[in-house]
Formats: C-alpha cells, structure tokens, sequence
C-alpha cells in the first residue's frame, strides 16, 4: 500500500487546526444509510434540497442540512444536524440519546428531494417498505408509522426514490433477492404514503461475455514526454468469468438522465439494477408512476456488489462542449474490484468494459489499494465544467492536489481506506509547471500525472519518481557494492542491459540508481514495497507435512499443490518446452529442506546426529536440502543418487527420519525474489500433476516486463578463473536488475525499497484527529451534492465521518 | 477459549502457585455456576436428536472447591420448557424457566421457575477454570474432553446412552443415582507416555481444546492451546484407553483463543487476541506416537480488514458444516464483524469476503445447516458485552435475527432438530433457551407470500437454572 504519510499529516494537521465540536458520546448502533434533507428549524417544516445549498455552513441560518442515518443493529433512524453539527435526540425525556424505532434492520432509507414530508425505510427484519412522517425522525414529535401496505416475500435490501429531474418522485423501488425480483411502489398523490406496489421478477436471458472498449485519451502528463504505459484495451477479459444462475438482485441505481452522454440529447430515466449472482447489471426504463421496462442488461462477467454512475464528462480533457462521455463503475463480487463500463447509448461500444490499467496484463480493473466495499461519485464544483484559467474562473493560487473540483470516483475499501480516482480535474489546466501554459500555484507542482480513471496523486511532483535510497546488498555477511564501483567490477549489481542484450530498460521501465535497477516509470503501475532477492529463499506456502515413501519421493496431503506455489524440478524444466527467452531456462530444479529432528531414540547416531538442533548457539545445522528432480502437485522426486552420496541422504536411508515429515522449499543456485505487497511470481501450473511452465498461456514478450511473471533471479556465470561470461537479467512487472559474480558461500539477500513515490489520494477513515486510528468497517460511501461533501459510514466504529473536499480535511465525526 | 471477565482474583491465585482447586466446599449439586462450556451428545436413542447437553461450569469465583461437568436430558428439557414458558408472551418468557429437582435450596426460587425432576442426569466434579470442550466418539459412548487451567491439564469424561457422566469413580453402566463423583486423577491428566523419553510435559494453562479420532488405528487424538503459545498434542493409544501425551510445541502467540479444524485439510486454525495473523497448525499421526507429531503451518495474515493499524482479535473460527463450500467463518472484535473467509484463496492471508456487523463484545460462535428449513445456513453470533445473539444468513450475508436483553452471553450451541440454541449465560448462571421456530416459520413461511411478522427473529423460550446476578455471588 502507499505511504499514507502526506495525506494523513493533511488529515491530522486539519483536524486539529480546526475548532471541532467535541465529539459526542456514542449514540450510533451499526449505522448503515444515510438520506438527506433541508429543515427549517423556524417553521419545523422541510423543504427541497436545494434550499438549503446556500446556507451550507451559515451557522445562524433557518434552514439545516439533516441527514436520517439507520442504526441496523438497533432497528432505529437517527437523525444529525449538520448546521450545528450534533446528533438530535429524538426525545429529551428519555436519558441519553432516543432515536425513532423503525423495522429490525433498516436495509435502505430514502428521502425525496424535493418533497421531503415523508420518509421511507427499508425494513429486512419486518419484510417491508415504511413510510413515516419525516417529523418522528427530525423533531421530538411522536409519530406513529404510517399503516403498511406493502407485503415483500423476502426481506428488502435496498431503496431508492425515483428520479426527479421533472419534479417530486411518484414512486420508489426496493428490491428482494430471495425473491428475484425487483418492486415499484407507487407514492399517493398529496400525503405520498404507499401506494400500490407492482413486481418485476428478473428473468435470466443469455448470458453473454464483455466486449472490450477504449482506452481513455482524457489524460495530462506534464512534460508530455513521461513513459506512462496507456491502458491495452487487448488487456480487458472478454469471458464470463463467474456464472450463475438465479437473479440475486440486490442494489438500486436510479439514473435520471439515463444513458445520455451529450447532455443535449435526452434518454429515459433508468434503474441499474446489481446482482449477486448473475454477471450482469439489469436495466429498466422509468415510466410514469414508477413503471419499468426491461432492457437489454449491461454484460459484466461477473456479479456486482454496488455501482455508481458518472455524470456525463467531457471526452478529452480541457474540453467543456464534448465529446461527452458516461461511466458505470462497479464493484465485482468474486474480488472485489472495481470495473468500469462505458454507459452511453450512442457509442459504438455502449456497455463494454474500459482498460483502465497501463502496464499490466490485465488491465480491466481500477487500480485501488484493497478490495473495495463501497462507492460513489463526487461531483464537487463541477456545475457549467469551468475549468481553472478559462473565462470566469480564475485562478485562486490553492490549486492542488488535495482540492477537489470536478468529477471523482471515491472508493470505500475493507482496510479502512478511501480510495479517490480522477475523472475530471478542472484545477488540471493550473497544474504542471513543466506543461509550459500551467499557472501553478506551488514551486513543487512541476511534474503532473493525470489521466482518467487513474488513482489521483495526493502530493506535489518536484522530481521525476525514481528509486530512492540505498538498495541493500549483504552476502555473507559483507555489503556488496551496488553503487559507485570501480572500473572493471563484475560482482554485484551491474548496469542493466535487457534479456535481449541492449542497454537500457525495456519500455515502460525507467533506469534509476546508477543505471542498475530499472522501475516501472509509471507512478500508479509501481506498488510502494520492498523487493527482497535472497539466495535459496524459501518458496511461499510449500512448508508441508511429507510422507517419505522409502525410495525417491515425498508425498504430502493431496491438498496441497505446489505446482500453485510455483515449485520447479529440474525435470519440470525440461518438460516445460522453454527457451533462452524464458527467464527459467535452463534452471536446475528447487531443492527441498527437511526441518524436523531425527527421532530422539536415534540419538547418537553418526548419520543422524548432525540433523538435530544444535545445543550451542553457535553451531548450526546440517544442511538438510535435497535437490528436487521432479515436482508434482502432491509429490516432490528427489534424485536417489543423493540417498547414497550426500549427508541428509545418507540419513534419510539410515532411517534417522520419521516417515513422516516437516519440509519446504526453497529455489536451487538462485535467488528468490518476492515482493512485500506483490509475493512470489511465477508461471507453474498444475498439468496433469506435473508442474511446468505455461509457456502456452503465459508467453514471454521481449519487450513487455509484464510478461515476465518470474520470481528466480541468477547470478552471472563465471569461468574457471572465477571471471564473469555471462549474466541473466531479472526481470518482472515492477523491477528490474542485473546480478554480476555474486560469490556467495552462505547468506545473501538484495533489498530495494522503493520509496519516494508520489502519495496517492488515500483516506484513512479510521484517522480522526490527534488519536491513534480505530478500526473500521466501511458499510457505504455517500456524496452530497448540497454541501458537496463526503460521507463515510464505518458501522465498527458506529460513526458517520464527513469530510470537506474543497480542501480535502476531516470536517466532523457523529457517533 | 477465553473466559469472558480476566478476573485479577485467579491469575493471583494461579500465579501465587496454590492452583484453584482447594479445600472447601462443593458446588451446590443441580447448579450451574459460571458456565463457560456447551457440547451436545450424539443422538443415542437414534431419533435423530441429541439427547444431553453437557455443561462445563468453572467455578470462575473459586467460591467452591471445583467446578462441575453436567449432562442435561434435552427431551426433558425441550418438553419442560415448551409447556412451561411456551404459552406466555415474549417478554414474559425472559424470566420463565427451569431447574432440575437435585438443586434443593428451594427457598429463592421465583414462581416461574419450575423444578424439573429428570432433567440433570448426572453431575461429576472436574477442576475449577475449565475453558472449553470438545468430544468424539468413544466406543458406543461419547468422550468429553475439557482444558482445565487449575489442574493444568486435560480431564476427561465418558457419557454413555443412560446419561451417565464416568469420570473414574462410576462404573458407566450405572444410572444416576444423585450421587455425584469427583473425576479421579487419572481422568484429570493426560499420561506422560512415551512424551515423557523427550522431556515433554503437558504445559501449564491450557485454554482450547480440540479432539476427533484418529485416522488409522483406535482411539482420538486431542491437541490443546496452553497459555505462552504453545500446543500439545494427546491420544488414546486405544479406543477408550487414557490419553497420553505425545507432542509439544511452541512459539505460537500467547493469546490464543480458539481451536478448530478446517473439515478438508485437518490443519488447525488458531483464533488469536492482539496479532495480526492467525496462525495455524498440523498434525502428523502415525500409528506410532513416536512418530507422530505437531507441525506449525503458515500463518494467515489478516490483511484485507481495517484493524485501526495495531492489531487484530479474533475470538472464534468455525468452518461452513456444506462439503461443497469452502468458506471459514472468523468473528473479530477489532474491528467488531464476523468475517467470511474464502478458504480456496486464502494462501498466505485470509481471503475475506465479507465484513458482517455485529455488537459489542462478540465472543463466540455457531454455524449449522438446517436441512429442514430448505438447507439454510446460518450464523449464531453472542455479544457478551451488547447482550445479544445475531443471526446471519452467511449465503446472502445478512443478518436476518436478533434477540436482545441476554444477560452475559457466551458459549452457543445450536440444535437442528429441535430448532433450538443454547446459550452459556455466564452473567447469570442460566443456560438461555431460544427458540428458532418463530424465525423460520417467517422465513420459511414468508417466501410464499403467506404474511409478515414485525421481525423474523428467534425468541426466547426459556432458561434453565437459578438465575443469579454475578454481583450476588462475589
């Protein structure tokens, strides 16, 4: 994950600059949903929304901005005044904080914006919609639900107001998984209590694979020059890849405007419709009274935990008059990432899904730093699309990267994080003083890096990025030069040259720390993390329980596969049909250590002995490694030779070992090279138990470091004189490097830390101020366009946390 | 397991070296105290239910001089209740109940408390702070196995078909008569065994069990969880024999709560307070103990939740009860959610798929399957400090019922046949009795359009025992 540092000072200095309320005492029982609505605290009455926009932050004003958040564990809604930032107590006669009860476990709240006399709520618990005069919630008043009329054969699990670009909502839709379907229920003219409710089952068409559509050309690199590796449409997985069967909806998206990119043309109101199962997003148009009409469903490939839509944006950046474009965003369930989908009706490739990703194989899903729970779209500043320097908006001097104007995608994630992405950057033109026409505010902003449905970078670039530090390389115990040599060395790190000899990296990588390590040079395709190459390292996951047939194998539990964890025999070799330009050419097999101690009884043994723990601190071990010959997912063949001329053989023969037992893997006359965020790369797959290379399915191209899913990295060979004659680089995804003599007779390790990289824009949700972070649960990310704030609901903590993102800072936490 | 409340008194006295078993007096006979442990029998009578529910009571005070082992008859149980409380309202059921007729101290006994004769089969008297129980099949009977941190070791007891707890002083054919037996000291250790050659000893402080029988050969093979991070490793050499000791090993966190075995691979999962993995482990049987052994697995990082940056705690681990859903269950209460695991794709860190709310306080955990009710599977969550049992329906990931108002909330096993779930009420001293069909008769009755209830959650039935508040008994 990123270092956090820069924005989580931001946050920090923020909260503590600012004069908070003290925070009240925990009122918040699992808080779920939010809706919003304008009060008039004069007249107790509610109006439209958009009254209260211009008094967001007016503290004497009539009108407060209130939000109705659900308290799932305790079955109520409870109400916050954002004008005077407090929680309301529904009623002061009972000690502590009183909400109003509603159904067990309100799954969906939703106010009308435009008139917002009642409330309805989604009960899971009691199997129904409600609907309550907005006045329980708000004031002390008591008052009784309104009588339900809506009987659901399952519990809902969701709710939303229909749209209203034309006026009030005249009906609003939940929708039930177990039951498959989707329910309008109409809104009574005058008091807008329940009316009658009409079913939509979905019904299950052909499913149909994704197609593929363009890479964005919405982007500012300042200098244009930067090696920033575009997103490969060829790199968007055409294939179902999570079937189902049975509809399994379960989350609502009304679209107002539709699928209509220009904002000329008009398109029907829609309702999206995500599914749990099913690997799709179901459409239906918006008729009067709530009606709907089946359209042909938005092909996903996989199920859809939650979705948002964008607004329609320009399609190349400084543009203000189109060509427009409309995005879909949407978590997929079975790994919670995020895809995005083109949603204009009028393109070619209306409903495909976008490359969003440069520099890597697939490049399909956003780039965010955890599996994603929630999302929405912030839209802050973004009415007329001005941009900064244009007419009419003038440069203010804050522009930055923690000022948000325009169009973004926030990202609530399970570590407790909130992702931002760029869509649309208005302040953008001010931006990149080496773009030449920027009028930048900061002497730091000189490098600019923005392009569509990329992670937003949260600090100033001065410098280009580039590996920072010391890389560390100790064999034996001795710091190997990797800097700074003198003429003629061979030992090392050496200036890189590409597998096919040329000097330099290859595309897409850029040279850095004396020309010996090469990094991808695009600073969303480089994971901040420690590479570690250590020599014969052990293979993550192959610690295994074995049995040792007596003759030439170990067998462990058939449910353990280390062709998965990528173990290569030096028959495996062979049999994989590789050549010089696969990275494991030539490779002599893994080797297999045995850990556990001889039985006790042989104790004394001459064989044995050396295989039990020493006493003394400083003796060691033998050496209890056996070369593999053949790797199979469940039986690893050494080469019986080794039983009568190596020192753990010859044991192994005696006896000295139980049938049973402990070992791991570790590479053979290599170094083992694993990320600390990435792991252990490799192409092993399990082929009629045999381990082999995908040479198939995985092919190596020369010119693409992405191709080169590798973890074993070798030292350079050398004569009999002990000169070097030839080296192999390593290569993988993120890094590069090229190993000279490397003379290692016990320990090495090689460690590059790549640090320095630009921050991205990665809330902390559990931050709140001066205390050490909480933990957290992100149950739903939440914009609001009245205040144009951000809302994030963390049900562990039981809180509601806003945040102002004009510049970006934590405003309040209600608990 | 932990115990809920880490009660200064008996880390002094154990620290202090004078155990927690002294001189003094019995548990009152027919009384729960302090329950901490819950384990159903096998169904004997083969009429597809469960016939006893035993109970491990600590003795958490050291009021006494040992804590008890009980086996209650459920179908007297079941009937009691169902006839006693079943007729009145919700609310009122809160304090109806139950207790067996060998608790004779009638004198504070409530009016809605009725004494129920046959309802404790039999009582035997183990060591105080026992912290778990687990069983498996011994002969025609049943084993229980319990981790007794006051003797430092694993007791054990027989339950035959008669209800007939033999801990060493009754013949297992013997009905019970009321007389109640102190487990004999060969029943209250493990044997050294052939352990002992190796040095090993069964550590101090054990606080999780686990046991099943063994793959080849006669017997079960049980592992515990000792304080200071380590396991050992026991078995029966033969089916019913006593369990000796086999294997130690350490170097595992110290504060591990739980203890079970992942149904597909047998590699044991080891819920831990204040880490930021779970470690694992294996065991390696052969038919020689000398050759058979534990192993420490990889770790699971806990990567894919918000911990708040320090640590994690997780309390309990249970794996789906489906062979055809490979999915673990893991209930943490940093951050305060019941987490569902992706067993397939969890290699190196847990796979979480789903972070489920739950209250405060969350200690333990049940997951079963209800084949009657359309194979649902679901979810029992306690909150000991939020008073409350969440259920989950871990398919849909929703919480579909919740009862409030439990007083101390702890140890839950649930019943399929019986659609009922038992609840340790440690507070209280009670079992809590909740009855599943109101839930079903809404979910199950709801997806035919049949009609609404306010909630489709569980209810109430009853308790079992003299409830007593813990401030009444310090």
């Amino acid at each position: 994950m990123r270092a956090q540092a820069a924005i989580l000072g931001l946050l920090a200095l923020a909260a503590c600059s600012q004069n908070n309320d003290p925070l009240i005492p925990a009122t918040f029982e699992r808080p779920g949903d939010i809706a919003f609505l304008c009060w008039n605290t004069a007249s107790s009455t509610f109006s439209p929304l958009e009254t209260c926009e211009p008094f967001v932050g007016v503290d004497d004003s009539e009108f407060a901005l209130v939000g109705l958040v659900t308290q799932t564990a305790s079955g109520e809604v409870g109400a916050v005044n954002f004008r005077d930032d407090r929680v309301q107590d529904a009623d002061s006669r009972v000690p502590g904080f009183t909400f109003t009860r509603v159904g067990e476990f309100p799954s969906g709240i939703a106010v009308s914006a435009v008139a917002p006399d009642r409330t309805y709520v989604a009960s899971f618990g009691a199997r129904r919609i409600e609907s309550y005069d907005t006045r329980a919630f708000v004031t002390a008043m008591s008052v009784a639900m309104d009588p339900p009329t809506s009987v659901l054969p399952g519990g809902p699990t969701d709710l939303v107001m229909g749209p209203e670009a034309a006026g009030a909502a005249d009906a609003i839709f939940t929708v039930v998984p177990e039951a498959g379907a989707v329910y309008a229920i109409a809104l009574n003219a005058g008091d807008r209590t329940l009316g009658a409710m009409a079913e939509y089952p979905i019904t299950v068409g052909t499913l149909e694979a994704p197609t593929a559509g363009e890479a964005t050309t919405y982007e500012r690199f300042c200098p244009d020059s930067l090696p920033v590796a575009s997103p490969d449409p060829a790199g968007v997985r055409t294939a179902i890849l999570a079937d189902g069967s049975t509809p399994e909806p379960h989350q609502l998206t009304v679209v107002p405007g539709g699928p209509c990119a220009d904002p000329a043309t008009t398109c029907d109101p829609e309702l999206l419709v995500a599914d749990r199962t099913l690997p799709l997003i179901h459409r239906f148009a918006i008729g009067a009274a709530g009606a709907l009409t089946a359209l042909e469903p938005l092909q996903t490939g996989v199920p859809i935990r939650d979705l948002a839509v964008s607004p329609s944006v320009p399609a190349e950046f400084g543009s203000s008059t189109g060509p427009w474009q409309k995005f879909v965003y949407a978590i997929d369930d079975t790994d919670q990432s995020v895809m995005v989908l083109d949603y204009d009706a009028a393109s070619p490739t209306f409903g495909a899904v976008l490359p969003v990703r440069g520099g890597e194989e697939v490049s399909d899903r956003l780039r965010i730093s955890g599996p994603a729970r929630s999302l929405d779209v912030l839209t802050p500043g973004y009415e007329g699309i001005a941009y900064c320097g244009a007419t009419g908006q003038v440069p203010t001097g804050d522009e930055a990267p923690l000022r948000l104007r325009g169009v973004f995608l926030a990202v609530g994630l399970a570590t407790g994080f909130v992702d931002v992405i760029d869509v649309v950057d208005l302040d953008a033109t001010c931006r990149g003083a080496l773009c030449g026409d920027a009028d930048t505010a900061d002497d730091q902003d000189q490098f600019l890096y923005l392009q569509r449905h990329r992670p937003r970078l949260a600090s100033f670039i001065e410098e280009a990025i580039g590996i920072q530090g010391q890389p560390s390389f100790l064999v034996d115990g001795v710091n190997r030069p990797v800097a700074e040599r003198e003429e003629g060395y061979t030992d090392g790190l050496l200036p890189f040259t590409r597998p096919t000899g040329e000097a330099g990296c290859l595309p897409g990588q850029g040279l850095f720390f004396e020309d010996t390590v090469c990094a991808a040079a695009d600073p969303w395709a480089l994971p901040a993390e420690t590479w570690t190459a250590e020599w014969e390292g052990t293979l993550p996951q192959t610690t295994a329980v074995a049995q040792w047939d007596g003759t030439e194998s170990f067998v462990v539990d058939e449910r353990t596969n280390f062709c998965e964890q990528g173990v290569l025999g030096l028959a495996n070799v062979a049999l994989s049909g590789l050549t010089e330009d696969d990275p494991e050419f030539g490779y002599g097999g893994d080797t297999l250590e045995i850990l556990t101690e001889p039985d006790e009884s042989l104790r004394g043994n001459a064989l044995c002995d050396p295989f039990f723990e020493p006493e003394s601190a400083t003796e060691e071990r033998a050496d209890a490694r056996l070369r593999i010959i053949r790797a199979e997912a469940d039986r690893l063949f050494i080469d019986p030779r080794a039983l009568a001329n190596t020192a753990v053989g010859l044991a192994l023969a005696e006896g000295c070992f139980s049938a049973q037992v402990g070992l791991q893997v570790r590479t053979g006359d290599s170094f083992r090279v694993v990320g600390s965020s990435t792991g252990f790369l490799h192409r092993v797959v399990d082929q009629g138990e045999l381990c082999l290379v995908d040479v198939a399915g995985q092919p190596i191209d020369v010119d693409d470091p992405a191709t080169y899913i590798n973890g074993r990295a070798f030292r350079g060979t050398t004569d009999e004189g002990g000169d070097l004659v030839a080296t192999r680089p390593y290569v993988n995804p993120y890094i590069a490097f090229e190993l000279g003599v490397v003379p290692v007779t016990d320990e090495a390790t090689l460690r590059l830390a790549l640090a320095g990289l630009p921050t991205l824009f990665s809330v902390r949700t559990g931050s709140r101020g001066s205390t050490s972070p909480v933990a957290t649960v992100i149950e739903s990310v939440v914009y609001s366009p009245t205040d144009e704030r951000m809302y994030v609901i963390d049900s562990n903590s039981s809180a509601l946390v806003q945040y102002e993102l004009g510049e970006f800072q934590l405003d309040n936490v209600f608990e | 397991m932990r115990s809920p409340f880490r009660a200064c008194l008996c880390a002094a006295v154990l620290l202090a070296g004078s155990g927690c078993g002294h001189d003094g007096d019995p548990p009152p006979r027919g009384r729960l105290y302090f329950p901490i442990a819950l384990e159903q029998s096998p169904d004997f009578d083969a009429d597809g239910k469960s016939d006893f529910l035993v109970v491990a009571n600590s003795n958490f005070d050291l009021r006494y001089r040992s804590g008890s082992l009980q086996a209650y008859d459920l179908n007297v149980l079941e009937a009691q209740l169902r006839a006693h409380c079943g007729p009145l309202d919700a609310d009122e059921r809160s304090t109806c109940g139950i207790n067996p007729e060998e608790d004779d101290d009638r004198d504070d006994l409530t009016e809605e408390i009725l004494v129920v004769p046959g309802l404790l089969r039999s009582e035997v008297l183990v060591g105080s702070f026992a912290d778990g129980i687990d069983s498996a099949a011994s002969g025609d009977g049943v084993r229980f196995y319990l981790p007794v941190r006051s003797d430092g070791d694993l007791t054990y007891a027989d339950l035959g078909a008669d209800g007939a707890l033999d801990c060493g002083d009754t013949p297992s054919s013997a009905a019970f008569d009321g007389e109640r037996h102190e487990c004999t000291d060969d029943h209250r250790e493990a044997e050294d065994g052939a352990a002992r050659e190796d040095g090993l000893e069964v550590p101090p402080d054990p606080i999780a069990v686990y046991a099943a029988p063994r793959p080849t050969g006669d017997g079960n093979f049980i592992v515990m969880a000792h304080r200071g991070g380590r396991l050992s490793l026991i078995w029966e050499p033969t089916a019913g024999a006593r369990p000796e000791l086999v294997d130690v090993i350490e170097g595992y966190p110290n504060e591990i709560v739980d203890l079970q075995a992942d149904p597909l691979t047998g590699n044991l999962w080891l819920p831990t307070a204040f880490e930021t993995v779970v470690p694992r482990a294996a065991v390696a049987l052969d038919e020689r103990s000398e050759d058979s052994f534990l192993f420490r697995l990889s770790d699971l990082a806990v990567a894919e939740v918000d911990f708040g940056g320090s640590f994690s705690d997780t309390r309990a681990v249970r794996f789906d009860p489906r062979t055809d859903v490979r999915r673990a269950y893991v209930l943490s209460r940093r951050p305060a959610s019941l987490w569902v695991v992706d067993l397939e794709e969890s290699v190196g860190r847990l796979r979480v798929r789903e972070a489920l709310p739950v209250g405060a306080g969350a200690s333990r955990m049940e997951v079963s399957s209800f084949a009657a009710h359309g194979d649902r599977t679901l979810a029992f969550v306690t909150g000991f400090d939020s008073r409350e049992l969440r259920v989950f329906d871990v398919d849909s990931a929703q919480a579909v019922g919740i009862v409030r108002g439990i007083g101390g909330p702890f140890e839950v096993t649930v019943d399929e046949a019986r659609d009922l779930v038992y609840i340790a009420d440690f507070r209280s001293s009670v079992l809590r009795v909740i009855d599943l069909a109101p839930m079903f008769e809404c979910l199950d009755g709801l997806m035919d359009g049949e009609g609404v209830e306010d909630q489709c959650s569980p209810l109430s039935l009853g308790t079992v025992g003299r409830p007593r508040a813990v401030q009444e008994l310090i």
